[in-house]
């Protein structure tokens, strides 16, 4: 028996067969996904960290995950455009991506605008452990495609003065479905604390992209003034792992040091760039 | 209510463990496949449990997500970003679930507070704008239908979704789950992680709450006409 009128329940029976996703935007919103993977957007991901606070959620892994994700809304995550090259294509996408997302740690303090609410919702968590890394993946192919296609991933920021990297942004007319959809979610009310995350993201990205691009010597600079500036970020581990790269790349750093730190990141997003770029360090 | 959707609980399980073959860097060798899984299968130890894959989880469950987002009213122009949101947390997650885990829950968790997510900085840029109507336009027609059902159904839909505007979240997702994706009460229970005479008594309050909005819009509507 329903509990409704004759007429909402005509309502309901109409408004259930509405929703359909069509094949072809399935096809478009999973191929901006993946590029959006494969191009490290993850790694702005991990700013939205801050806005999330003492995100009681679930207080599983899951919620920094999905905390990674609120910020990114935050500041527009539809901008986001990557370029698919040819390279690119399905063999790096699904697993190999040990993206920065991994990497990012979900900091407790910050901006607090979370209330605990939603703990109704997911009950679904209990199976997963409290991890906050991947498995370590051997995506031994990952790299070298990432570095032969360099110049065109990018990853396009919204507007914010720090934050935009001028050097290339290209995003591609085909996968730009996703950038459009960037209005609605834009409510970065988080005030500096979104815009400071932003521009400290921002910054990383800009090394990594020139690290990519073969320019160490600037990754590097880069990356000295993010130390300088955010000391105690969150996103001290990617600093580290990407000064790391830096350095191999320049032949800055003696073996020793390179095997000894490779060891304690053989779990990390990074392994498999730090073993690239380090493991021919012979000085 | 009655179970008239019982495939619903099968397909989870036998989404939860479908994989498509996996990508060559990807995590195990196992060989896993369409012919290891089956319907009802009772849970395969975990060494044997195939790991998922990130194409199959998406290419099983996008529609799932797609259309639960825009009953929950993600306007269209933001329901792509929506989605893709929701499987960036399923990439980046996807190791630590278990072949045999309860998917479909998982992912409407994840949805759930991406929407409660963008509802909320939605309504702090413009606190006193409705959310954006559906644009029927959008909305693929099923096949099989002619032009005036379709139309029918989106601008059904269109007004359902402003109506559950009015409810509360939570009364929302649940509404959502219960009369349009037509889970049972056991099922929504599953899905959500609350108890089952929970489920019912938020249930009961989600109707009375609907058809009251409902009532109103007809009020206005009449008031309109005058």
């Amino acid at each position: 028996m329903s509990d409704f009128s004759p007429e909402t329940d005509k309502l309901l029976e109409l408004a259930r067969g509405a929703s359909a996703l069509s094949e072809a935007r399935s096809a478009q919103i999973k191929a901006s996904l993946l590029s959006q993977i494969a191009a490290g957007g993850a790694l702005s991901a991990a700013a939205s960290h801050a806005t999330w606070g003492k995100a009681a959620w679930l207080s599983s892994p899951l919620a920094k995950g999905i905390s990674v994700l609120a910020l990114l809304s935050a500041v527009g995550v539809g901008v986001y455009a990557g370029v698919r090259t040819p390279n690119q294509a399905p063999s790096t996408a699904p697993g190999s991506l040990p993206s920065a997302l991994a990497g990012a740690r979900a900091p407790s303090p910050a901006a607090a605008d979370r209330p605990s609410e939603a703990r109704a919702v997911p009950g679904a968590n209990d199976s997963t452990p409290s991890s906050g890394v991947p498995n370590a993946r051997d995506t031994g192919n990952a790299d070298p495609n990432a570095a032969a296609q360099a110049p065109d991933t990018v990853v396009v920021t919204p507007p914010n003065p720090a934050a935009v990297s001028a050097s290339g942004s290209k995003a591609s007319t085909g996968v730009a479905h996703a950038t459009p959809a960037s209005e609605p979610t834009g409510g970065a009310s988080a005030g500096t604390t979104a815009d400071t995350l932003a521009e400290e993201t921002g910054l990383l990205r800009d090394a990594d992209q020139a690290l990519r691009a073969g320019n160490a010597q600037r990754a590097l600079a880069l990356l000295d003034e993010h130390a300088a500036r955010y000391p105690n970020g969150v996103l001290e581990p990617e600093r580290s792992a990407e000064r790391m790269i830096a350095r191999c790349k320049l032949g800055q750093m003696d073996a020793k040091t390179a095997q000894t730190y490779l060891a304690t990141q053989v779990n990390s997003p990074f392994a498999a760039r730090l073993k690239d770029a380090c493991s021919s360090v012979d000085r | 209510m009655d179970s008239d959707a019982p495939g619903q609980l099968d397909g989870m399980r036998s989404s939860a463990q479908l994989v498509s073959a996996p990508a060559p860097d990807v995590r195990r060798s196992t060989p896993l496949i369409e012919a290891s899984v089956t319907v009802g299968a009772t849970n395969p130890s975990t060494a044997d449990c195939p790991k998922l894959s990130f194409e199959g989880v998406y290419e099983s469950h996008v529609e799932f997500v797609f259309r639960n987002a825009q009953r929950l009213g993600v306007a269209d122009g933001a329901l792509d970003d929506i989605v893709q949101q929701v499987f960036l947390v399923v990439h980046r997650r996807l190791v630590e679930v278990a072949g045999d885990a309860p998917i479909k829950a998982w992912l409407f968790g994840i949805l759930a507070h991406v929407v409660r997510d963008y509802r909320r900085s939605l309504r702090r840029k413009s606190p006193h704008s409705a959310l954006p109507p559906i644009d029927p336009a959008t909305l693929a027609e099923p096949a099989g239908r002619g032009p005036f059902d379709a139309l029918a159904r989106s601008e059904a839909f269109e007004v359902v979704v402003g109506l559950l505007s009015e409810l509360s979240d939570e009364k929302r997702e649940i509404f959502v789950l219960s009369e349009l994706e037509q889970l049972t009460a056991q099922e929504i229970s599953d899905l959500i992680g609350v108890n089952a005479s929970t489920v019912y008594s938020r249930l009961r309050a989600a109707r009375q709450d609907f058809e009251r909005a409902v009532e109103r819009s007809r009020l206005r509507d009449t008031w309109r006409l005058r």
